[in-house]
């Protein structure tokens, strides 16, 4: 019942305004009902990350070589346990960023990985985030992560929660080295760090 | 005081002032509204500029669902005091965020509407959409209290209209006072000019003229009529005088001739006094005061009986009643009243009474309307007859009876006058009538004598010798002559008899138709010169006239027939009572000795074989004349032509 309600809401969401955000209104609301599966917290939490992930393709800017052509997708990438569920496919179905689609991908080791814009790496990643960091070195990949002090140890954005809000933590050094550009406006808000040797 | 009675002056000052002041509150009031537009387009830019620039800022703010961060934003609209709230909904249309951070969520619309801004009362409000790249990620609401800036805006407009207000005036006041003036001044110099000379009558003043605008033709004009006033004027004063001249000299003229009329009667050798048909004495003659021993100051005005009462010694006296019952006859038959002889003695200037005997006539003087107006009184002072000859026949009524005795006399011989008058005038009727049965019985037995003679020539006259036959034609022409003769004692006669048929003449029509024919009967044979001058017309007979005109012109034409043209002129003379025509000839004339001769009954100056005739025209010519009331005259020098006069009354009211 639940999802249905989510499905219609979105299909008229995007019927009428065509607006991701009105689908992230509709998300959450309908979630509130939606306690079977996962932890109401941990619903929410999830949603609003979701949300910030296509809302990074907004703000980031990728090198031109980065795309095969001009219209080729932003890829979305998910490493490791997927703690989205649906709402990640949910929150890109029918969006285009500057003519883009934005297609989601799953990878459960980092090899797998090919072309992709923005990754997110798993908590439950977060004892191999080292290594896997210097498997994607130097691509354009927006490296985000809610793992402990993934920040500092080299990750672009990190998730962090705190008063059951989900704010920011950047790491603009890492971002600027392999040719990413980042809003000043996305930067206001947030906290920047750069990366520390252990 | 109504606009149409102020001064020129203050008028136009009045018209310019209120021109530019409503030129200038237009003026002001369009800019204002054309300011108050741009005051509003401009706030909504600027606010909308200030949304959009909030707008772009708050993107992150909404995407990564940062209140904090959004707050702080919004409170960076401090720097404008006017901007009152501002908020952010977020995508679902939440309120995202406030500002001021004081104000109540429920101050704020629960909802964000359409987007854009618009005035509402004293507030510019609206919505503006906030979007990442084509994402929409919320709306920005702002409310800008525009009363303030508005009233502040307001304030300032108004007093800039004031002073402009009070500049404008002020200059507008002294231009349009010295401007005005090339108006009014002109006017009023005229005014003044009219006024001046309405009051003091000196049409010698002129107006000066200051342009050539309407102004300067209308002060033109006006020094026109000025002109021609006072031509007018000067003419008027000495046509005044002149008459004024006249008038004294009449009335001194009028004075003379009273004079010499009063003197006139004054001195008249009579005893005369004039009154009023009241009774009253207007004047009297010298004679008559001397007489009744008194002066004219004494008696005019005064009523006649008081001035002359009868003598209170005589209780019988009845001079005054006779008196006053003879002027009552008067008065009532407005005819001549004769008193016999009257007893009435005058009172002298010593109050003593003399004996008089009066002699009186009484006569009324009637005015235009035929009423009595004076009363003439005349006296005779027979005194010294009735008493000194009173042995004539012992009492004055003797004296009557021989003047009554005289006056029949006198009436028997005028009576006797009358009788003869009559008589010759039955005789010369008597003589006319006779005169013309004996013309006219006498044609009859002419006739028979014309006619035998010329029978006897045809039948016997072959036997007779030819001194027979000679006395035949003798005895035969000289019938005819006889005849002729007779009829002009006929037309002689008639023209004394017959009445005269009165009514206008032209006479140069009368001798234009005598002349042609006249000339019609001597066609061919005579060369006449014609000279008709212009001719009145008059009162008179017209055949009678005609008859006039044809002896007159065959006379002339009959005694110029020795000369080779003949010369005959018809003139005029317009005299002061009358009119003079005279025919005038170039022939053979008469002595002037004989001028009187001409106009009888068979004078003849030229015997028979050198000029035809009987003799009877002249003489008719001057009877026809003289019925018409006019005289008849001839002039001449013998051989050089004769000219005769006939004149004819110009006013023929008299006819003998």
């Amino acid at each position: 019942m639940a999802l249905l309600s989510i499905i219609f809401s979105c299909w008229t969401g995007a019927a009428l305004s065509g607006r991701r955000n009105f689908c992230l209104a509709a998300l959450t609301i309908s979630s509130l009902f939606a306690t079977r599966g996962w932890g109401q917290v941990e619903s929410n939490e999830y949603q609003l990350k979701a949300v910030f992930l296509f809302n990074f393709a907004q703000f980031v800017g990728w090198p031109e070589k980065a795309f095969a052509d001009a219209d080729s997708p932003i890829v979305i990438g998910v490493l490791g346990p997927d703690p989205f569920g649906p709402l990640l496919d949910e929150t890109v179905r029918d969006e285009r960023i500057g003519g883009r689609p934005l297609i989601i991908q799953r990878y459960r080791r980092v090899e797998e990985i090919g072309l992709c814009h923005i990754l997110f790496i798993s908590a439950s990643e977060s004892p191999h985030l080292e290594k896997i960091l210097s498997a994607l070195n130097g691509r354009s990949i927006l490296t985000v992560s809610d793992a402990d002090r993934a920040a500092r140890r080299g990750v672009m954005v990190r998730f962090i929660t705190e008063k059951k809000r989900v704010r920011l933590r950047i790491n603009l050094d890492a971002a600027k080295l392999v040719g990413l550009t980042i809003s000043s406006k996305l930067l206001r808000p947030t906290e920047i760090v750069t990366t520390e040797k252990d | 005081m109504p606009l149409r009675d102020l001064p020129i002056r203050r008028k136009l000052m009045l018209i310019l002032l209120l021109t530019s002041a409503v030129v200038m509150l237009l003026m002001r009031a369009s800019f204002f509204t054309y300011e108050y537009l741009t005051f509003r387009r401009e706030t909504m830019r600027q606010l909308s500029t200030l949304g959009e620039v909030i707008a772009a800022n708050s993107t992150a703010a909404l995407a990564f669902d940062n209140q904090d961060d959004a707050r702080e934003i919004l409170t960076a609209l401090k720097a404008n005091r006017h901007l009152v709230a501002a908020a952010l909904y977020d995508g679902s249309g939440r309120l995202f965020a406030g500002y001021p951070a004081s104000r109540p969520s429920a101050a704020f619309p629960a909802t964000p509407g359409g987007d854009g801004f618009h005035f509402e009362q004293s507030y510019l409000s609206g919505f503006q959409p906030v979007t990442q790249r084509e994402h929409r990620l919320g709306t920005l609401y702002l409310q800008l209290d525009t009363g303030v800036v508005m009233r502040e805006w307001l304030w300032g407009s108004v007093q800039i209209a004031l002073v402009l207000m009070a500049v404008i005036v002020g200059v507008a006041y002294l231009l349009s006072r010295s401007l005005q003036k090339q108006v009014s001044q002109p006017i009023l110099a005229l005014a003044e000019t009219a006024r001046a000379i309405s009051e003091r009558k000196n049409y010698s003043v002129r107006a000066t003229k200051l342009g050539a605008d309407e102004v300067g033709r209308l002060t033109d004009a006006f020094n026109q009529m000025l002109g021609e006033i006072q031509v007018l004027n000067r003419d008027l004063e000495r046509r005044v005088l002149e008459r004024t001249a006249e008038l004294e000299a009449a009335n001194g003229e009028l004075n003379r001739s009273r004079a010499v009329f009063e003197s006139i009667f004054e001195n008249l050798p009579g005893l005369f006094l004039v009154l009023k048909p009241d009774l009253t004495i207007v004047t009297a003659s010298d004679a008559y005061l001397k007489a009744t021993m008194t002066t004219r100051e004494k008696v005019a005005g005064q009523k006649l009986f008081d001035i002359f009462p009868d003598n209170p010694a005589e209780p019988d006296a009845t001079g005054s009643s006779n008196l006053r019952s003879s002027l009552g006859r008067v008065l009532e038959t407005r005819a001549t009243d004769n008193m016999a002889i009257q007893k009435y003695d005058i009172r002298g200037p010593d109050g003593v009474f003399e004996e008089r005997y009066w002699s009186l006539v009484n006569s009324p003087l009637l005015g235009v309307d035929r009423q009595v107006e004076y009363l003439i009184h005349r006296v005779e002072d027979v005194t010294d007859f009735v008493r000194h000859k009173p042995s004539a026949d012992g009492d004055p009524d003797a004296m009557r009876i021989k003047l009554e005795q005289m006056e029949a006399e006198i009436f028997q011989s005028s009576q006797k006058v009358q009788a003869s008058n009559q008589q010759l005038r039955s005789a010369n009727a008597e003589l006319e009538s006779f005169s013309y049965s004996v013309s006219h019985d006498l044609r009859a037995p002419l006739r028979h004598i014309d006619g035998f003679a010329g029978l006897l020539g045809k039948s016997d006259g072959k036997q007779l010798s030819e001194k027979g036959r000679g006395y035949l034609v003798h005895i035969s022409d000289s019938a005819k002559q006889m005849g002729t003769l007779i009829d002009d004692l006929l037309v002689f006669s008639r023209m004394g008899r017959s009445e005269m048929n009165l009514g206008p003449v032209d006479m140069r029509q009368l001798a234009d138709e005598t002349a042609q024919t006249i000339q019609r009967q001597e066609a061919g044979e005579r060369k006449i010169k014609w000279k008709l001058g212009a001719l009145p017309v008059v009162q008179g007979d017209r055949p009678m006239l005609r008859q006039v005109f044809v002896n007159l012109i065959a006379n002339a034409v009959k005694y110029s027939r020795p000369r080779e043209e003949a010369e005959i002129e018809v003139g005029l003379f317009d005299e002061k009572h009358e009119w003079v025509v005279f025919v005038r000839d170039n022939g053979v004339g008469f002595e002037m000795q004989y001028a009187q001769k001409l106009f009888g009954v068979f004078q003849r100056l030229h015997r028979a074989e050198e000029f035809e005739g009987t003799g009877i025209g002249l003489a008719n010519v001057r009877r026809i004349v003289t019925r018409h009331g006019g005289r008849t005259w001839a002039e001449s020098v013998l051989g050089s032509g004769a000219t005769f006069y006939f004149s004819l009354p110009k006013n023929p009211g008299v006819k003998t």
